[in-house]
């Protein structure tokens, strides 16, 4: 059977996304995680997800939770659920670990610089709460000079960090704009640097993605 | 030690400016010397051996020590002639004529 593909982490406007949709499809992106804050109800977003279904690209929307500001939707995540498939919880500190830690969301990331909060000790206890952790790609390819030094030494790090204390890794790219989008069998290259075995590397970009939406639907969360 | 092989890869340049051979070489090796340095750069045979402008397919070469790194500057290059792209790795071989027959639809066989 052939391997499907995701990138679980779009910021790009729908508008964007509907006009990319063929370009997106030849990326070898089979699966398309879309942040958004509003739901269903845009017609601009009904809309790149029709042109994305046309092309065999299957969309699931994803509402990031950052418990700093939106601590209470931490709370209603059942309601969540009618409304996005993928609930995805920002690390900002080591007390907000353990609040998402204990939550519903079904994956974790911690943006720069907030990711430098995460120990061995941190990674230790996302393993042992089974969820996934997400490293984006996008820092490590917007930044420039120093700044992209300090960036690849951070997700060298993370990655690092995940792999010894057993996380299900899971990347992506974070994407603003629909040029910095990448296919990602070849985002997954970059793993090699820090010296993730050749199956793993391949799986940050395929199973564990694929396996994550598998969890949520079976909690409900079906695609529209 | 054992003897260097050569690869080759079939690259596809996606962007909204046209871009020639040259620009590519350019972006793909500034991009080498950036993440990886110029030691490596010297060490790593990178050259772009032919360009379609027309379907914006690419063969480089390289060592086959060197190709993780040269697949990574491929996919972390962002702009070409002041234009945004992406660099997509449509492919690895370690002859010509297998890349050409497998990934290459422009350039077809020589």
């Amino acid at each position: 059977m052939r391997r499907r593909f995701a990138d679980l982490h779009v910021m790009i406007p729908p508008a964007d996304l509907a006009a990319s949709a063929t370009w997106i499809r030849d990326l070898g992106i089979n699966v398309l995680g879309i942040a958004s804050h509003r739901g269903y109800g845009s017609e601009d977003l009904t809309r790149a997800l029709a042109a994305l279904k046309a092309e065999g690209v299957d969309a699931v929307l994803r509402l990031d939770i950052d418990p700093t500001r939106r601590a209470r939707l931490l709370r209603r995540t059942a309601a969540l659920r009618d409304e996005f498939q993928l609930l995805a919880g920002a690390v900002m500190s080591t007390q907000e670990l353990r609040s998402l830690l204990r939550s519903k969301v079904d994956i974790l990331f911690a943006d720069p610089p907030y990711s430098r909060f995460l120990s061995l000790r941190s990674f230790r206890s996302i393993a042992e709460s089974g969820k996934p952790f997400e490293v984006d790609f996008r820092p490590l390819i917007t930044a420039k000079g120093r700044q992209r030094a300090h960036a690849l030494q951070e997700f060298c790090r993370e990655v690092r960090l995940a792999a010894e204390a057993g996380v299900t890794l899971v990347l992506s790219s974070g994407a603003l704009d629909i040029w910095e989008m990448r296919p990602p069998r070849e985002m997954a290259n970059l793993l090699a640097l820090p010296e993730l075995d050749q199956g793993a590397i391949t799986e940050t970009v395929s199973s564990n993605p694929l396996r994550v939406l598998e969890r949520c639907s079976q909690l409900g969360r079906t695609s529209p | 030690m054992r003897k260097l092989r050569r690869r080759y890869v079939a690259l596809k340049v996606h962007g909204r400016d046209s871009c020639s051979r040259e620009t590519l070489r350019e972006g793909l090796e500034s991009e080498f010397i950036d993440l990886f340095g110029l030691w490596a750069f010297s060490q790593a045979g990178i050259r772009v051996l032919e360009f379609d402008e027309n379907g914006r397919e690419a063969v480089v070469a390289c060592w086959h020590r060197w190709l993780p790194m040269v697949r990574v500057s491929a996919t972390m290059m962002t702009e070409l002639a002041g234009g945004p792209v992406v660099v997509q790795v449509r492919g690895v071989s370690g002859t010509m004529r297998r890349l050409r027959r497998k990934f290459l639809s422009a350039l077809g066989p020589s």
